[in-house]
């Protein structure tokens, strides 16, 4: 799994250099568009100096007396009436449909996938994410044109209220009803994971004091069983776990007892490092493209200098403790089938960033697509100028806290291939249940933000429009990308209206659009860009779904979420939480003023 | 309320229960009493009826699969699309488990959509598995797979492709891979698959199956597969979507078998039990030859009528000559006049004389010179005439008969495999291709001496084999021999003198590897010794079940000995133990 390491991205580097200059930038540019907007509609109405001191009168109101004057007692009375509303429109109905889908899940899910565990995780975060998804998108765009079309609201804004309050108890109110729902289905899923990947094994008949045997096949797979002097066995690593086995005698005959899987339920803490290449003659290379068409893996040439060499920062005892654990998913591509029955071999070194000290070479053989483990003890052999030499891993290898790993491929004319995130040292683990946990939480920060847009819809459009707008934001949030890809042309096709005349008269996506005239074509080139200029500003504005539904991923691959990912998002769902509420009060204080 | 909304709500009522009377009458179910059609329904039900178009007719019924279906609220082909492109990029991405995940929710979604399983079947076995190191990975991705189609195949039971896809995935997918050996091993002895399979209903371990070592082979598995599809196909299966000829679906499950025998032989099984397979390929081929096999020309044929059609033709010709006597004579004659003088001279100047514009323009002139039957029955006297246009008629659709015989016997190779099935049970077969292994064996055991010592053996043995049957020259098995001769004279570490045994075999390679050579006389050669070896063996057989043998044994080579007592299938004799038995 190739994660994307811009995630990794601690907070505050994060929040200085991308998070904050976005955030301003987005309200730069609603703040210009909402006061042009709103000014050219005032000075329709009220002719341009009265109408410019309406809005200023509106404006300074809100930072005058709305704003900080907000109470929050009031907010938690809204809240609890927009809570007692969604209890009574029945949404715990979606909390059936999870349970009905995963009382059937086994019918879609294959038990025989080579890591149940991930699938069955994947599955279940991803459906809640878009169910809690729909719950908030209903819940929130129909409840105040609901109010308005009852004409229920006016009693309310007749009372001593304030826009923000009525917009940020709708959106609390909302939350805590999904937050409900989704600590129930959290726990409901984490039961039918940890008891979907349960199963037992037993031995197969095997020769009398023998050290290693084969365990029955269940649950599409069985083990082989290795036992040690004092009697107790443990499985090799299949569907990635393992078991372990005990031995009793009852009436003088063996009972082998096989334990429930370990291993399959992890959040391993992974230390990513920056990826270099060298080329063939050991200068600094890019990687080979091998012809693959996703290029993110980039490969090495075997038997040459050409070698991947991650840098590793903050490396000390005290995080990854005696021996370092180096975690790998390298992946081979052959030029020619060679030697069929023997995998791909290759070399892992370590070596100090200035280049003098290195320890030998460790061989390894390739095993593509599984995770493979290489555990470096802190005492090595190795080389410090070329001369042979004991050498201690923290002390001698690692230099201001940096180290080197450093992969070659042994055989002549088979390649290596891998990304940034294939190689990482791992710190040790976090406990699963808190990195469900966090997975939790991007689906709650999901629905919140959903929840955000659908209020701010619902105080200017009516409940369908609203929910097709804040379905809209949801759409351009998880295609929006499609748009900025066909601007730059890393999509082909061209834009909207092109992708019509080439549905319609079957022409190829690569080549220019014909028309008949090249004007014509010209035009609809130039119209085109427009649209997707502006679906690509429209996108970069709103929340990115992708990014946080691919958090499951994480989870599923057992690789713990990152606490600074973690902050980013709640930061960036509480900007987006600000944004809709000051949006949404204008609307209704515009709403007001009609009234 | 708004009382004009009630008329309106009344002509909505009505207009609703209008537009439900037809669907009533077309959707209308077909009624059964006691396994008896008492009503046949409305049209819908009536055509799903005449077309097989009903869910219970097609194969399984699935309930996730219809949950899946009723769950995209009449979306599924927007959810299809979707599955696709996802699939695609889980593929594009390297997302194996993924894209596995995905292929399982298309089938779920179009579960009678014959080419989804074919398509994505193909995808897995062919496509992902290579993109693993190791072997056993690889294996894994294949098995996946076949898994994926045989569940395609349980949904559809009546479509005959997709088991004729499965046979050729067990056959030459496991069998014709750069890793057959791995694979072939791997699958003889997965026995969770064997199970898995037969807990579907398709037992892999019925005699049938059982290779020489007696495990299911895949090669055997792969042939019942070809033999499912053909039951298939015979029980009515819906044929509209049958992509393949005739001629190459009946000629796979035969072929089958003569891939197994090679196999077996490639992995040192070069005893009784190579002969074996060898005789079962052989009258497998034999009986796929006596089908009668549907045409393009819109009549039937039979592969092994070739003899018979050529006997049958011969006897009409002579029927027709002594019944035209000499007008044939004339006509030709008659047409020689009207030729241009330079066609004449061309017609006549004998063929190793000719220059090459006269080889052309005798080979038109020939074409115009020949009076076919019927022009020669229009010169009888009229009292005649008619039955001798009968006569010319017949021959001219004999003529015909024969060469879309021999025409399609071209297409699947038939004299080759024939020939070759014969050849390869001759005991100079196996003892050549038993030294050659053993030779082969001692070099990669790096007894050199002792390799060369057999190389040189086995060189005398090949020399008798390709003198007896020439086309072994030039198929796979002269391919193997050159490759072991290129190793042999590594081993020695010098040219090959000019004395070498096979030097005559390697000449005629060359030739044959640069220009192309007369296949069709080594086959003729080939096919004229492997009767004659038949027709030896059968009399001696007959000479040692007789109590009293005749005095005198009849040398003439005899025709086609019936090879119906070799059993098809079945057990194999006891194996004798084999020497370097290299499985």
């Amino acid at each position: 799994m190739l994660f994307d390491l811009e995630l990794m991205t601690p907070f505050w580097e994060w929040f200085t250099t991308v998070g904050l200059l976005n955030g301003v930038l987005l309200i730069a540019a609603l703040s210009a568009i909402g006061f042009a907007v709103c000014y050219i509609v005032a000075v329709y109405l009220y002719g341009p100096s009265e109408g410019f001191y309406v809005i200023a009168e509106v404006i300074s109101k809100f930072f005058r007396d709305d704003l900080p004057k907000t109470s929050f007692r009031r907010i938690a009375a809204f809240a609890r009436l927009a809570f007692q509303e969604a209890i009574r429109r029945k949404v715990l109905a979606v909390f059936a449909v999870f349970v009905v889908g995963l009382m059937f899940a086994g019918w879609y899910l294959n038990p025989g996938a080579d890591d149940p565990a991930k699938l069955y995780i994947s599955f279940v975060m991803t459906s809640i994410s878009y169910m809690m998804m729909m719950l908030g998108l209903f819940l929130s765009s129909f409840s105040l044109p609901a109010d308005i079309k009852n004409r229920t609201i006016y009693t309310i804004v007749t009372k001593p209220v304030r826009p923000t309050e009525i917009v940020l108890g709708r959106i609390l109110g909302f939350t805590l009803v999904g937050t409900l729902l989704l600590v129930v289905m959290g726990i409901v899923s984490f039961i039918f994971v940890s008891r979907g990947i349960v199963h037992y094994h037993e031995m197969e008949p095997m020769v009398a004091n023998a050290r290693k045997g084969i365990s029955t096949y269940d649950a599409r797979h069985s083990h082989t069983v290795t036992f040690s002097e004092d009697g107790t066995g443990v499985t090799d690593e299949v569907k990635s776990h393992k078991h372990t086995v005990s031995v009793r005698e009852v009436d003088g005959k063996k009972v082998y007892e096989f334990g429930p899987p370990e291993g399959s339920l992890q959040a391993r803490i992974p230390v990513f490092g920056k990826l270099d290449f060298t080329g063939r003659d050991g200068s600094k290379g890019d990687g080979i493209n091998v012809g693959y068409e996703d290029t993110r893996r980039k490969y090495i040439d075997g038997a040459s200098l050409s070698s991947a060499i991650w840098t590793f920062d903050d490396v000390a005892e005290s995080r990854f403790g005696e021996n370092l654990n180096v975690e790998m998913t390298i992946t081979a591509y052959r030029t020619f089938k060679g030697d069929i029955v023997t995998g791909v071999r290759g070399s892992l070194i370590l070596r100090s960033p200035d280049g003098k000290v290195e320890s030998e070479r460790i061989p390894f053989i390739v095993k593509e697509y599984q995770l493979d483990r290489i555990v470096v003890p802190s005492k090595l052999k190795g080389f410090r100028d070329g001369q042979p030499q004991e050498l201690n891993l923290y002390q001698d290898l690692v230099q201001a806290g940096q180290l080197q790993v450093i992969i070659r491929c042994n055989d002549r004319s088979q390649y290596f291939g891998m990304a940034p995130p294939d190689l990482y040292l791992r710190a040790g683990d976090a406990p699963f249940l808190w990195n469900f946990f966090k997975g939790f939480l991007f689906i709650w920060f999901q629905m919140v933000i959903v929840i955000c847009f659908g209020v701010m819809f619902s105080t200017f459009l009516t409940g369908p429009v609203a929910m097709i707008a804040t379905v809209s934001v949801i759409a351009l949030g998880f295609f929006g990308s499609i748009a900025s890809g066909s601007l730059s042309g890393e999509i082909v096709g061209g834009g909207p209206i092109q992708a019509l005349i080439r549905t319609v008269t079957q022409q190829s996506p690569t080549l220019p659009i014909e028309v008949g005239a090249e004007w014509l074509a010209e035009g609809i080139r130039f119209v085109d860009q427009g649209i997707l200029g502006l679906l690509t500003v429209l996108t970069n504005a709103l929340p990115n779904f992708p990014t946080l539904i691919s958090t499951a991923d994480f989870v599923a691959h057992g690789i713990n979420l990152f606490e600074g990912l973690v902050i980013r998002h709640s930061a960036v769902t509480f900007g987006y939480l600000c944004l809709t509420t000051i949006i949404s009060y204008f609307f209704l204080k515009t709403r007001e003023f009609a009234a | 309320m708004n009382l004009s909304a009630f008329p309106r709500k009344l002509i909505y009522l009505v207009a609703i229960v209008l537009t439900l009377i037809p669907l009533y009458y077309i959707g209308q179910p077909a009624v059964y009493q006691d396994n008896r059609v008492t009503s046949a329904g409305g049209t819908l039900s009536q055509i799903r009826e005449k077309y097989d178009l009903g869910q219970g007719d097609l194969g399984k019924l699935d309930p996730a699969s219809e949950s899946a279906r009723l769950a995209t609220l009449g979306m599924r082909g927007v959810a299809a699309a979707i599955m696709w492109y996802k699939a695609n990029q889980y593929k594009k991405e390297h997302n194996w488990d993924r894209f596995s995940a995905s292929l399982n929710q298309i089938a779920l979604l179009q579960p009678h959509f014959i080419k989804v399983w074919e398509f994505q079947a193909h995808n897995l076995a062919y496509n992902t598995s290579v993109e693993f190191d190791d072997y056993r990975q690889r294996y894994a991705w294949v098995k996946r797979g076949m898994e994926y189609l045989s569940e395609g195949i349980d949904f559809n039971r009546r479509d005959a492709n997709l088991p004729y896809f499965q046979g050729m995935m067990f056959g030459q997918k496991l069998g014709k891979a750069d890793e057959q050996l791995q694979f072939r091993k791997l699958y003889s002895a997965d026995k969770d698959f064997h199970d898995e399979l037969e807990a579907e209903g398709f037992n892999v371990r019925q005699e049938d199956g059982l290779g020489a070592d007696r495990l299911p082979d895949n090669w055997l598995s792969g042939r019942l597969w070809y033999k499912r599809s053909e039951g298939v196909l015979e029980s009515g299966s819906i044929l509209d979507n049958f992509r393949k000829s005739p001629l190459h679906f009946y000629s796979s499950a035969p072929l089958t078998l003569m891939n197994y025998s090679e196999a077996i032989e490639k992995e040192g099984i070069l005893d009784e039990r190579a002969k074996f397979a060898w005789k079962r390929s052989d009258l497998s081929w034999s009986n796929f030859g006596e089908r009668e096999i549907p045409t393009t020309w819109g009549h039937n044929i039979r592969l092994r009528d070739l003899s018979e059609s050529v006997k049958r033709l011969e006897e009409l010709r002579k029927q027709f000559s002594a019944f035209t006597g000499d007008l044939y004579r004339k006509a030709y004659d008659e047409r020689f006049q009207k030729l241009t003088p330079e066609e004449r001279i061309s017609l006549e100047t004998p063929d190793d004389k000719k220059s090459e514009r006269q080889f052309m323009v005798a080979l038109t002139a020939r074409q115009k010179v020949e009076p076919n039957p019927t022009d020669v029955a229009k010169l009888l006297p009229p009292e005649t005439r008619v039955e001798g246009l009968e006569l010319a008629l017949r021959i001219e659709k004999e003529t015909a008969y024969r060469e879309h015989v021999d025409n399609y016997r071209n297409q699947v190779n038939y004299n080759y495999w024939e020939t070759r099935a014969l050849a390869e049970q001759s005991d100079i077969a196996i003892a050549a291709r038993q030294s050659l292994f053993d030779a082969e064996k001692l070099l990669s055991d790096a007894e050199l001496d002792e390799a060369l010592k057999k190389y040189d053996d086995s060189w005398v043995q090949w020399k008798k084999l390709f003198d007896t049957y020439p086309i072994l020259m030039v198929d796979e098995s002269g391919d193997e021999v050159l490759d072991a001769i290129r190793r042999y004279q590594r081993a020695l570490d010098r040219e090959l003198s000019d004395d070498f045994i096979l030097k005559e075999f390697i000449d005629l390679r060359r030739q044959y590897d640069e220009t192309g050579g007369d296949i069709q006389t080594l086959l003729e050669i080939s096919r004229a010794a492997a009767k004659k070896a038949q027709a030896e063996e059968a009399a001696e057989e007959k000479s040692a079940n007789e109590p009293t043998p005749p005095t005198t044994t009849d040398s003439k080579p005899a025709e086609a000995a019936p090879v119906a007592e070799s059993p098809e299938s079945g057990e194999p004799p006891a194996p004798a133990p084999t020497a370097g038995d290299g499985n």
